[in-house]
């Protein structure tokens, strides 16, 4: 019949922990007998077992430092770190990359920081450029003086309307039209000269209250001139040609003098860019209704004397 | 819910570790707290009883802990998974440092000893630096099962969970771990053995 063991050899520190060798039954007595050298050395072990556990229980622990446990909360807390630290970190690896594979973190870092510089300088410059746009200025520059030089263009082109279409060859095709807005320019004021001259001799009136005008403050001399050639233009009546006379000396809308060459090579010298000629032209206005308020009383008016109007055309 | 301070001590290890992995500082300060002290213990008591190198090996493994607790397994019990890394690193020590473990054991050897000649004279200190000279000379596994079973009063199943093997084979190193120490510690009487030591139930 097979016998079966009851204990393994492993269990004998069981046996030992629990029974002497003298309360070990007959079974029991024989697997230990298999195992150790007798009674004796059961004996010894049981002893060195009885008395090893409790002392090292005893014997306790050592107490840990603290600085280990800063450490490893230290370690703990870097291990948590943003992983964009790690990539910034990674930076100076680049210089000395160990594999050829470990150069994308390095290049990802390179490339977010170039693009948060890149997108840092624009935003700078929009914030900056928000205020004060240059390029918006200067259309708005650009505006205004095509709105000017529009506004002397259809000036001369009305003044050229005004002009017979044999009288100025020049000025109708020839000239540019930035030439052609400075001799409108000048001419204006020559035509102020005649209008003042021609109105003075013709509504005394008229003149006289046209000088008590209350006038606008101008800037330049151009400006000033402009401004009354306007006002006057307003208040001139039309006049009416008499018999003989050229009709277009008389028209409302031409209260001008025909612009010849020699005028017009005069007008467009530098002394003209200057506004010399424009103030000469001012002085003249001055002079003139200085001239119109002393003969205001003795003259008599130009549109009752066709023949005085027949010797200023001719003469102009 | 979010956890408060107090409930840390109450979590299981694997409930602490699942929040280790997630960056709770406190579950790991928690972990920390709970093992640190057995764990320098042991390394005390299997790298030769050197204190600074026991602190050393504390510290690195939990800086393992800190920066990999991926490595942790769900799946198996947290204490046991922590000694047998514990006893990893000490069996890396003694691989490395066979000299100095040699050198201790030839300086245990010229030091006087007292032979104990049994009865109430025995030494416990005396017995103590026997026993530790006597374990340095055993196989590390040995030791080590010794020292789990016996110090840390650890029972078979989670020391056979830790080294990877039979429960069988934990008993059977205990075994011959103290047949061969009460062989070689003959000069103890067991009589005085028993006299001082005090019984306690083993915990299967």
């Amino acid at each position: 019949m097979e016998r079966h063991e009851r204990y393994d050899p492993e269990d004998i520190e069981s046996l030992l922990s629990e029974r002497g060798f003298d309360e070990l039954l007959p079974d029991e007595r024989a697997f230990v007998l298999r195992h150790v050298n007798g009674r004796g050395e059961y004996e010894r072990m049981r002893a060195l077992l009885h008395y090893v556990r409790p002392d090292e229980w005893q014997r306790g622990g050592i107490e840990p430092e603290e600085r280990v446990r800063e450490n490893v909360m230290a370690a703990f807390r870097a291990q948590q770190q943003p992983a964009w630290r790690i990539w910034l970190n990674s930076v100076s690896l680049c210089l000395a990359p160990k594999e050829a594979a470990a150069a994308w973190r390095p290049a990802l870092a390179f490339g977010s920081l170039a693009l948060l510089i890149v997108a840092g300088v624009v935003v700078v410059r929009q914030f900056e450029g928000a205020g004060k746009d240059p390029a918006l200025a200067e259309v708005r520059v650009k505006d205004a003086n095509e709105r000017n030089e529009v506004d002397e263009v259809k000036e001369a082109k009305d003044v050229r309307e005004a002009l017979p279409s044999s009288g100025s060859p020049e000025v109708s095709a020839q000239e540019p039209i930035e030439d052609l807005s400075a001799t409108t320019r000048d001419a204006r004021a020559e035509v102020k000269t005649m209008t003042h001259s021609a109105a003075a001799a013709a509504t005394n009136e008229q003149a006289s209250e046209a000088d008590h005008f209350p006038r606008k403050e101008v800037g330049t001399v151009r400006e000033a001139a402009a401004l009354d050639m306007a006002e006057e233009s307003e208040k001139m009546p039309p006049m009416a040609a008499p018999d003989g006379a050229d009709s277009y000396l008389y028209d409302a809308s031409s209260l001008s003098h025909v612009v010849t060459a020699d005028e017009l090579t005069r007008n467009m010298s530098t002394t003209n860019a200057s506004g010399a000629v424009a103030v000469e032209s001012v002085g003249k206005v001055a002079k003139t209704k200085q001239r119109a308020k002393a003969g205001a009383a003795t003259s008599r008016s130009m549109a009752d004397a066709p023949g005085v109007l027949d010797l200023v055309a001719s003469g102009w | 819910m979010r956890l408060f301070g107090t409930e840390y001590g109450k979590l299981s290890d694997e409930r602490l570790m699942e929040l280790v992995v997630k960056g709770d500082e406190k579950a790991f300060a928690a972990i920390y707290d709970r093992y640190h002290r057995r764990l320098l213990s042991y390394f005390h008591r299997m790298l030769w009883s050197d204190r600074e190198m026991a602190q050393d090996f504390l510290q690195d493994l939990f800086t393992k802990l800190a920066t990999r607790p991926q490595s942790y397994d769900p799946g198996r019990p947290f204490q046991t998974w922590l000694f047998s890394v514990a006893n990893n690193m000490c069996k890396n020590a003694y691989r490395h440092e066979t000299v100095v473990r040699e050198a201790a054991v030839h300086l245990r050897n010229g030091v006087d000893r007292e032979e104990a000649v049994g009865g109430i004279g025995v030494d416990r200190a005396h017995f103590r630096d026997r026993l530790d000279e006597e374990l340095d000379k055993l196989e590390p596994d040995h030791k080590a099962t010794f020292v789990m079973r016996f110090h840390e009063d650890m029972p078979i199943k989670e020391i056979a969970a830790a080294f990877g093997c039979s429960e069988g084979t934990v008993k059977s190193r205990i075994f011959y771990t103290l047949k061969k120490l009460a062989e070689r510690m003959k000069e103890f009487d067991p009589n005085a053995l028993a006299a001082h030591g005090t019984a306690r139930t083993i915990r299967p």
